[in-house]
């Protein structure tokens, strides 16, 4: 590991003024440590938020839950009003690394945590990501854990994360603050693709802090997080899932559907969510929205699986969960 | 056949013929005995162990301790053309840096993975660090040494390597392979009666060609040395598996006189034979602490087990078995190719087909091919491993062929002698395991046809395989010492590797002298006690009873020398006349004393006497080997092609079981082992770098808790007439068979066949090119 500056901040606006434009944010450490020491990372400051006041699970007027971006991810899992309203979150945070990870882990490290190619931590290969320019040894190596969706040329990295899939599906907003003062994104447009900038992997710019996720109000969702992985625990996606359905009377009212593991963000198929609104919630629609849900799949030489596993696990949960109705 | 193999073969065959007219091993009279042996006991060093209270190699910390960290290569093939070290030596706490260019010369040994040289345990002949070549990426291209660990791995990065890279081969090809002059230390080509006319013969023949990857040990213990230099005089914690060996190397390496090279290695945290012999590190390490003068500790980090370290040769097995209608083998022909470097090791899929079934004709040949990748190592059940994955799955092929049960196949074809040397077996005893396993498995209710069992998307089978490993005695010698008070303190340069050996041979030591096991002290992994070849844990056992029953003796001779002439009932007897119980020695006739009686009359502080393991020659002349059989259940989402295990019986005959829970443990974590290999492990090493790119244990998959079902192992636990104890060595044998029952398991649940291990979900869902499992 590098030499590094280690500042510990009193308050947000103390730590957006310590990072600056360059500094990282040290929250669980989980990630950022082990970048770290591989020296895949090499930040002069390190400002550490983990005493901040942000770890608190609040209830947001409207009816929403509010996630502090320290609340830890075993915490929220276990929290009730999260178990209750919100169980596709949970899910997915216990389907995610290991009770030990999870309990360091927080909501904002677990949103910026970085990708897992093996290429990206090995600092002889040539990555992108890494390095802009360089050229993308997973292309023509092992890609088999790769992408199918909205990749480039310059990058196939997935988005490691479970509870970022379940957010997606939620609809969830990130809450910042940064040198400009506060903002707030949709989750699903915090997160980049690839193009030619795979090392901008998110909108967070110049020292912008995460300070809380919002959940919005519940509605009467049939629920589900599914996630197949190379073993029965403590293992990355090569797919993932997180399903939202609301069917009356035969008819699908409102769904939502994401994948993990297949793009560089957590992806929002809203062309299989446009095939099942008002149509009838037959295996037949289902059928439908699971194709489209990979219709634009492309795959690399090893993960041709993918688009065929997502496929069957989107029309099974969807028939699963219709049969909950 | 090359020159070196067919050299051997006759050699072999030599020995087989005079080993013929050698007598029977001598019957251990304990061996059927009730007593401490085959007790249900704890690990004796488990409350030590769980409480933080022993010390492993990587715990020392000797005075004025700096710390090393290697540098890998980042080229496969080719020459380092500079080495600039300024920028590490000038980082903060850094002591040196070690290159080809500053490094003391270190004479070449022998590698003892050749099984040629089993005097120095090296893992390599290949100079690493007295030479500008590069032989594999990640090989050690320099060693940093700093005051800490951080500082070290620091400036390790620091170290800039310049290169001119050369061609490397990394893959393994049928163009470049050849005949290794042994397999396993049987001859790598042979051929009985007329298999090629059998299998144009044949009633039925399948073929299969089954490959098995790479593979890393991941022993939880890192590998770490501490070197310490005194004078002339070296001293050594090292995580081997083979003390006594590592101080041979070091001692030829430096140039030292053995008795001035000590090296230690009490307790090891898994070896699985990837510590059986020492990798560059160790002998660097000492080099750097004899630059440093001062201690050096180096403890290889995981990815740098993955580079530094060898692990298991890929293999393909091309197997061919042809059978008549009544499910009668005529004919195994079993053609395996795997990887080897300069040092010729062959990881022998072969093995299992030359013993495993009644065949009249039969023709293995093994081949390896040279790549450009790490000295490729031991791992448990060498060859047979990966071979009883071909040879058990194509059986498993063979009775769907057939129509019958695969337990039914199995017990048609077991030999009555070895199918190839037609050796009698000092014990065999596979019939009673299958019976055993079925038994508790509930085969005789699994539905014959594939894809009959379902619940909900999970799809359900059954599947077993057979497992044998070879069984030997090999060296090893005990220090027994006798205290006035009636205790009695073992000294052993084996070492405790994890797998219960202490526990075990307090068992049979307390049983053979007659002393209660909490009189008894067993003390392991120190090179200066005496002269020991046991590399491997599988051979642990039987050899250190065997030393120990001649310590045993050499001790009532003492003994009995001392009471002479005295007035002791022992005065005049022989030791023929006379058992060691109840504290003492005693005739037939109850007649006898207690040792601290006998030592107390002769004025004596202590007995000590030496014991050495006997030549095996028993094992030589007859087949001596370990049997099993397991059952696997397995779950298969029919969507996903996930496979979970779900049911495991594995029943094992070990001959006599002295430490019942030690031995089921160890057939456990072997079963575990096994489902890693099946469904997960892989080592992915990049064909255009040669690098590989899943060096650690978030990318190398190995099974967790909640990928391992309830596991129940029985024994036979019939002693061996012919072995001490009437025990055989079982350290290896678990895994062995694993991967074939659970493919077998998957194929009866889906009906779609995997050769190809590991069976990960795609390999299901994308079979033969179609979109499969549903
Ligand atoms: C072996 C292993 C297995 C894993 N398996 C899984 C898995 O199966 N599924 C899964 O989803 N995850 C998995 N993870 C990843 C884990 O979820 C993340 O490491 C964790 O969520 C990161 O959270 P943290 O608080 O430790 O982040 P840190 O390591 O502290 O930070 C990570 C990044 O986020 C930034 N950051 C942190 N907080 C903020 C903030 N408030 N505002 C702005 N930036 C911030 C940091 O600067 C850093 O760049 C695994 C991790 C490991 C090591
Ligand atoms: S896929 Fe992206 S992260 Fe991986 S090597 Fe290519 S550029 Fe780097």
């Amino acid at each position: 590991m590098r030499e590094f500056a280690y500042l510990r901040a009193a308050d947000v606006a103390e730590a957006v003024e310590l990072a600056g434009p360059q500094g990282k944010y040290l929250a669980g450490g989980t990630n950022l440590f082990d970048l770290m020491r591989e020296e895949v990372e090499r930040p002069e400051r390190v400002v550490d938020i983990s005493r901040l006041p942000l770890s608190a699970i609040e209830p947001l007027p409207g009816g929403g839950l509010r996630l502090g971006a320290l609340a830890r991810n075993a915490h929220v899992a276990a929290d009730d009003r999260v178990r209750r309203r919100y169980p596709v979150l949970a899910r997915a945070l216990l389907k995610g690394a290991s009770p030990q990870l999870r309990n360091r882990a927080t909501v904002g490290g677990n949103l910026v945590q970085r990708t897992r190619c093996r290429y990206f931590y090995d600092l002889t290969a040539a990555c992108n990501k890494r390095e802009p320019g360089a050229g993308c040894d997973a292309l023509g190596g092992f890609n088999r854990t790769h992408a199918i969706l909205g990749a480039s040329p310059n990058c196939v990295a997935v988005h490691p994360s479970d509870m970022c899939v379940a957010l997606a599906a939620l609809d969830a907003t990130v809450n910042l603050t940064g040198p400009d003062g506060e903002r707030s994104v949709p989750v699903t447009g915090f997160h980049l693709l690839p193009g030619g900038t795979p090392h901008v992997e998110t909108v967070l710019r110049n020292g912008d802090l995460i300070t809380s996720v919002d959940l919005p109000p519940e509605r009467p969702w049939h629920g589900d997080y599914v996630k197949v992985r190379d073993r029965a625990s403590y293992a990355f996606a090569l797919v993932s899932l997180a399903v939202l359905l609301d069917v009356r009377h035969g008819r699908t009212v409102a769904a939502r559907i994401a994948l993990g593991g297949v793009a560089h963000k957590p992806w929002r198929a809203y062309s299989a969510e446009e095939q099942l609104v008002g149509a009838a919630a037959d295996e037949a629609a289902f059928d439908r929205a699971a194709a489209a849900a990979v219709a634009e799949a492309r795959p690399l030489d090893h993960n041709a699986f993918k688009a065929e596993l997502a496929r069957r696990l989107v029309r099974r949960t969807l028939v699963e969960l219709a049969g909950q109705s | 056949m090359n020159v070196a193999a067919r050299g051997f073969s006759l050699a072999m065959r030599a020995v087989g013929r005079v080993s013929a007219l050698l007598p029977d091993g001598r019957h251990d009279p304990l061996s059927g005995r009730p007593g401490e042996i085959g007790r249900d006991i704890a690990r004796l060093d488990g409350p030590a162990k769980v409480s933080g209270g022993i010390r492993y190699t990587a715990d020392r910390v000797p005075a004025r301790l700096a710390y090393a960290v290697t540098v890998p290569s980042s080229i496969a093939k080719g020459r380092i053309t500079a080495v600039d070290s300024s920028r590490a030596l000038a980082a903060p706490g850094v002591v040196l840096v070690m290159t080809h260019e500053n490094a003391p010369p270190m004479k070449p040994t022998g590698a003892y993975s050749t099984l040629r040289s089993p005097v120095a345990a090296a893992a390599m002949t290949l100079p690493i660090m007295n030479t500008d070549r590069v032989f594999w990426h990640g090989q050690p291209v320099a060693v940093v040494v700093a005051e800490t660990q951080e500082q070290a791995e620091h400036a390790a990065r620091l170290v800039e390597v310049s290169y001119a890279a050369e061609p490397a081969v990394v893959t393994m090809s049928d163009e470049a392979a050849h005949t290794p002059a042994h397999s396993v230390l049987e001859e790598s080509k042979t051929v009985v009666g007329a298999p090629h006319a059998a299998l144009a013969d044949a009633a039925v023949v399948v073929r299969g060609v089954y490959t098995t990857p790479p593979e890393h040990h991941n022993a939880l213990e890192l590998h770490a040395t501490v070197a310490a230099w005194d004078g002339d005089d070296l001293t050594v914690h090292d995580t081997s598996q083979y003390p006594y060996g590592v101080k041979e190397m070091l001692a030829k390496k430096f140039g030292l006189p053995p008795e001035r090279v000590h090296v230690l290695a009490p307790y090891i945290g898994g070896g699985f034979g990837g510590k059986t012999t020492a990798w560059p590190h160790v002998a660097l390490t000492v080099a750097a602490a004899g630059l440093a003068g001062r201690p050096v500790k180096l403890v290889l980090s995981r990815a740098h087990t993955f580079h530094m370290t060898g692990g298991r040769a890929p293999t393909r097995s091309r197997v061919t078995l042809a059978a008549d209608t009544g499910g009668r083998l005529t004919a195994i022909v079993h053609d395996a190719l795997s990887t080897c470097t300069t040092d010729e090791f062959a990881e022998a899929a072969i093995v299992p087909s030359r013993h495993l079934y009644a065949t009249p004709n039969l023709a293995v040949h093994q081949r390896v091919a040279r790549v450009d990748r790490i000295q490729n190592a031991f791992f448990r059940g060498p060859g047979v491993t990966p071979g009883s994955f071909a040879l058990e799955s194509a059986m498993d092929e063979l009775a769907c062929r057939l129509g019958l049960d695969p337990l039914e196949l199995r017990l048609r074809n077991e030999p009555a002698r070895d199918p190839v040397s037609g050796r009698r077996f000092t014990s065999r005893h596979l019939r009673e395991a299958y019976r055993l396993g079925a038994e508790a498995f509930r085969w005789d209710e699994r539905s014959p046809a594939p894809r009959a069992t379902r619940d909900g998307h999970w799809l359900v089978g059954q599947g077993m395989a057979a497992a044998i490993n070879p069984d030997a005695v090999l060296v090893a010698a005990v220090r027994l010492r006798l205290h006035a008070d009636g205790t009695v303190t073992i000294h052993s340069s084996t070492n405790e590797l994890g797998a219960g050996t202490s526990t075990a041979q307090t068992q049979a030591a307390a049983q053979r002298l007659g002393v209660p096991m909490d009189r008894i002290r067993f003390l392991q992994g120190d090179s200066d006690v005496a002269r020991t070849r046991i590399p491997g844990a599988s051979a642990a056992t039987t050899t250190l009873a065997s030393a120990i029953w001649n310590a045993r003796d050499r001790l009532v001779r003492e003994l009995l020398t001392l009471a002479k002439g005295t007035d002791s009932p022992l005065a005049g007897r022989r030791p023929d006349e006379v058992e060691t119980r109840d504290e003492g020695i005693f005739t037939t006739g109850g007649r006898g004393e207690t040792y601290w009686r006998i030592l107390e009359r002769a004025g004596r502080e202590h007995v000590e006497v030496t014991g050495r393991s006997a030549v095996p020659y028993q094992t030589v002349k007859r087949g001596t080997s370990t049997y099993g059989a397991h059952f696997a259940e397995v779950r298969v989402d029919e969507d996903t092609g996930e496979v979970r295990v779900s049911r495991w019986v594995g029943a094992f005959d070990g001959g006599r079981i002295v430490s019942p829970r030690q031995a089921a443990s160890q057939m456990r974590g072997g079963i575990i082992q096994g489902i890693g290999m099946a469904l997960m492990e892989e080592t992915l090493l990049d064909e255009r770098s040669g690098r590989i790119v899943n060096a650690g244990l978030a990318d190398y998959h190995i099974p967790t808790h909640a990928d391992v079902p309830d596991i129940e192992v029985r024994f036979v636990d019939v002693p061996d007439p012919q072995t001490p104890l009437g025990a055989k060595g079982i350290g290896e044998l678990g895994i062995v068979g694993v991967a074939a029952a659970i493919a077998n398991a998957i194929h009866h649940a889906t009906g779609t066949r995997v050769r190809d291990l590991p069976i990960t979900a795609d390999k299901l869902l994308q079979h033969d090119g179609r979109l499969g499992v549903r």
